[in-house]
């Protein structure tokens, strides 16, 4: 399948447009609603991620032409700031200069705090978010103990999957993973990553549940191919959230829409252009298993370092 | 009341208005059918063409895109770009990569799976010859099936195949159908009204003016028709009410004509009635004219047959006429010289009086000959030759023509001898003036008689001029003559057939020789007369 965008941007991108809807759809469906909403203006941050390869221009003209469109219709104003770095935006949200933000998981656990955060969004995909190593049968590879010296796959721009597989390095080899596997290639997609263990071309993937099952969906002989060895549970990698100074009842009227975004046809065209299945609420706690594994990479390391200093 | 709309009548009551109808539509139809079916298999072509480009189009595309990763076994590259090209591309429905070493490729659009080579449905021919076809389906429908080898540097690294949906390429083709259908039934609809108007307009006047004609047949002359056009068929109404009006004027011509006519038929019948009344005088009179006529034939015959004998006499007569002038000069003679005796007187005397009782003779001979007897009896045949042949004897002699009779002794006939007597005068006469007008030096006349059973057979031959084959149907006619003015009346011919065929009940007939004529009589001999002789 060919992939317009990297996975995390696809999903700020998919949040960014939700936010944009849900004023509208909720005047939509409430005529007081719909009255207080107009007295009010939604500012959105969007991240666009570290990836250039896209055009930013179709990005805004994307978001700009569902604005216009929307607020006409349902006469809300909603603007879209596109930033390029996370720190700004966060600095803007501190500041009070937008009214939400969009981002990946660890972006979020390390840039912001639970308390300033609300009620949010989101993205769920079928077969889920579990980030999963799994080894091919060929390689010999039975166990995390087994590691050393493989040649391994994962996702390009894959913050959370990078912090899961240094962590299982230090926890199980009590080494940094360059120096524990042989080879480590970075690809897009979990296809292509699963792909290159079942052709042989490296010993092990880590990937997302849904980019498994879709990979297994696509040929079977690829799941009997390939062992799981360790799984992390998320329910979602990618979120946005309100500020706690949005109108709690502005978050709450729109939470509701939200959820049903995917029985509508407009909804439903919106999703299916990211490949996302559906959007479901979500709250800041939903955080806590990134920021724990966070919490052990760091400690991990700096038990790590110590032993590195003592020697 | 009825309404004037329903008295319009929607399909003409005249044959020729269907078959118009039926031909132009047809034709139409015809047209429409065999367009489509010309354009069909064209259509089909172009698109199978279009599928052809698409599918050297794609296939280029992915070797050139998965080269690297086929040379360096990177599987999961050329998966990955074929699922691709599968996702973007909606009508390929399967791609097969064979490589001539390892494991083949299977990829659709719902997933992938890795074959043994020999697994894989690619015949050896495959490897080195671009194919493609319409293939059915396994499950069902058909598809477009490319194979295409892939070389790298002139190598033959494998083959690839690709199966392009077809539902694309038959929705056209059922487009296309649909719309000849279409076509068909708008054709078929449009056929219904202008087929209509158009039959109409043109066989309304033919049929107009066929209804005027058959009003005319039936004797209604003041018909007339109304069709201003400037065509043919207004140049035909116009000769048509044209020709009723002559038709009209011929035929009050005619009544005249019939009634003058039957004036004439009544005065002819008249006529004819009074005739019919008169006839049996007419007959009566005709008959007499007629006998009067032969009577004058005969009467002129007669005179003719005089003249004859006046001739002959002359001709008897010449000879002792001389003599007796002689005689006479002899006693003038003698008597003035003195030599007159009565001896002498006496012997010359006697002399003058034989010469004169000869002449006497001729006279009565010539009378016995011509004696008129009216009634028949049996005759001699070589008598009756022979008694005319004497009479012609000195015209004969003094012309130096030998006659020469060759008659049995013994033939009897029956009929008036002087009537008999009368044609072999004339044939020997005609006969006479044929050698003396031929020149001959040697003038013969044959009279030749034969004895054929219970008939005899008379032929009259001379060496003369003969007879014209152009007037030989004529030579029997009364007055017909081929002599000179005053030598000839033409009757003698004519006499002489009338007595053989009326009145001896014989055959008289004419025919040319070599050298002369001859005519045949060809006569019953009378049985009567062999027993009285």
């Amino acid at each position: 399948m060919k992939r317009l965008f990297t996975a995390p941007t696809r999903i700020a991108f998919i949040f960014a447009l939700t936010l944009l809807l849900l004023p509208a759809t909720h005047a939509a469906t409430s005529k007081s609603v719909s009255s207080a909403a107009a007295e009010e203006s939604i500012r959105l941050g969007f991240y666009a991620g570290a990836r250039r390869e896209w055009s930013r221009d179709d990005v805004r003209g994307t978001f700009d032409l569902w604005a216009l469109e929307l607020a006409k219709k349902f006469q809300v104003p909603v603007q879209i700031i596109h930033y390029d770095d996370t720190v700004e935006m966060r600095q803007d949200f501190l500041a009070g200069k937008i009214d939400g933000i969009s981002a990946d998981a660890i972006t979020l656990v390390r840039q912001y705090k639970l308390e300033d955060l609300a009620e949010g969004y989101a993205t769920i995909m079928k077969g889920g978010w579990n980030l999963m190593l799994f080894s091919s049968k060929a390689s010999g590879v039975n166990n995390l103990a087994d590691l050393a010296g493989k040649r391994i796959v994962l996702l390009e721009e894959d913050q959370a999957g990078e912090l899961y597989l240094e962590t299982l390095c230090l926890r199980h080899h009590q080494r940094p993973c360059r120096e524990v596997f042989s080879d480590i290639q970075r690809v897009s997609t979990s296809n292509q990553a699963l792909m290159r263990v079942f052709f042989g071309k490296a010993d092990l993937a880590q990937v997302y549940g849904y980019g498994h099952d879709v990979a297994v969906e696509m040929n079977p002989q690829l799941g009997q191919s390939i062992r799981k060895l360790t799984e992390f549970p998320l329910r979602s990698l990618f979120f946005a959230f309100y500020s706690t100074r949005v109108d709690a009842a502005l978050r709450q009227r729109t939470v509701r829409i939200m959820r049903t975004l995917h029985t509508y046809p407009r909804g439903r065209q919106l999703l299916d252009i990211f490949k996302i299945d559906r959007l479901d609420i979500a709250y800041p706690t939903e955080l806590q298993p990134v920021i724990e594994l966070e919490r052990e990479y760091q400690r991990l390391r700096s038990q790590i370092e110590r032993k590195d200093r003592r020697r | 009341m009825t309404p004037p709309w329903l008295s319009i009548r929607l399909l003409p009551a005249n044959r020729m208005f269907f078959r118009v109808f039926g031909v132009f539509g047809s034709l139409l139809l015809a047209m429409t059918i065999l367009y489509g079916l010309l354009i069909i298999p064209l259509q089909r072509d172009s698109l199978l063409k279009v599928l052809y480009s698409q599918a050297t189009t794609v296939s280029r595309s992915i070797i050139q895109a998965s080269s690297d990763a086929m040379l360096t076994d990177d599987f999961g590259f050329v998966v990955e770009h074929n699922l691709q090209v599968l996702q973007n591309n909606k009508s390929i429905q399967s791609v097969l990569i064979v490589p001539r070493r390892g494991s083949a490729l299977s990829i659709s659009t719902s997933g992938w799976e890795m074959l043994k080579t020999t697994e894989a449905p690619i015949n050896p021919a495959d490897y080195d010859i671009e194919s493609y076809d319409i293939v059915d389906a396994p499950e069902g429908g058909t598809r477009y099936r490319y194979i295409t080898p892939i070389r790298f540097s002139g190598v033959s690294w494998g083959v690839m195949r690709i199966d392009f949906d077809t539902s694309e390429y038959e929705a056209n083709i059922n487009e296309m159908y649909q719309q000849i259908a279409y076509i068909s039934l708008f054709t078929l609809l449009a056929i219904l009204p202008i087929g209509y108007f158009f039959a109409l307009w043109l066989t309304r006047p033919i049929a107009t003016i066929s209804q005027a004609a058959s009003r005319v047949a039936s004797g209604e002359l003041d018909t007339h028709v109304e069709i201003k056009r400037n065509d043919e068929i207004g140049d035909l109404s116009h000769s048509f009410n044209q020709m009723v009006q002559a038709l009209a004027e011929n035929r009050r011509k005619l009544e005249n004509v019939n009634l003058d006519l039957e004036i004439k038929v009544t005065e002819r019948t008249q006529a004819l009635d009074e005739l019919n009344r008169t006839l049996d005088q007419r007959v009566r009179d005709e008959i007499s004219k007629r006998k009067e006529q032969e009577q004058l034939l005969i009467h002129q015959s007669r005179l003719a047959a005089m003249g004859e004998m006046i001739g002959a006499i002359a001709h008897q007569w010449r000879q002792p006429l001389n003599a007796l002038s002689l005689v006479l000069q002899n006693i003038h003679m003698q008597y003035r010289t003195g030599q007159l005796t009565e001896e002498s007187m006496r012997t010359m005397q006697e002399k003058a009086q034989q010469l004169i009782q000869r002449m006497s003779q001729t006279i009565d001979e010539f009378r016995n000959f011509f004696q008129p007897g009216k009634h028949a009896e049996t005759f001699n045949l070589q008598h009756a030759i022979q008694a005319a042949a004497d009479i012609l004897e000195g015209m004969f002699k003094n012309h130096n023509i030998e006659l020469r009779i060759d008659c049995p002794a013994d033939i009897q006939l029956y009929g008036v001898p002087g009537e008999f007597s009368q044609v072999i005068l004339n044939l020997l006469g005609n006969a006479r003036d044929a050698v003396l007008s031929a020149n001959q030096p040697q003038p013969t006349i044959r009279i030749h008689v034969k004895s054929m059973g219970a008939q005899v057979c008379i032929d009259v031959e001379d060496n003369g001029t003969g007879i014209d084959a152009n007037i030989m149907h004529k030579i029997y006619e009364p007055y017909f003559t081929t002599k000179e003015e005053g030598k000839g009346t033409g009757i003698g011919l004519y006499m002489t057939k009338m007595i053989i065929e009326n009145n001896m009940h014989g055959h008289l007939a004419a025919s040319s020789l070599e050298q002369g004529a001859r005519i045949r009589i060809m006569l019953p001999i009378s049985t009567e007369a062999v027993s009285a002789a």
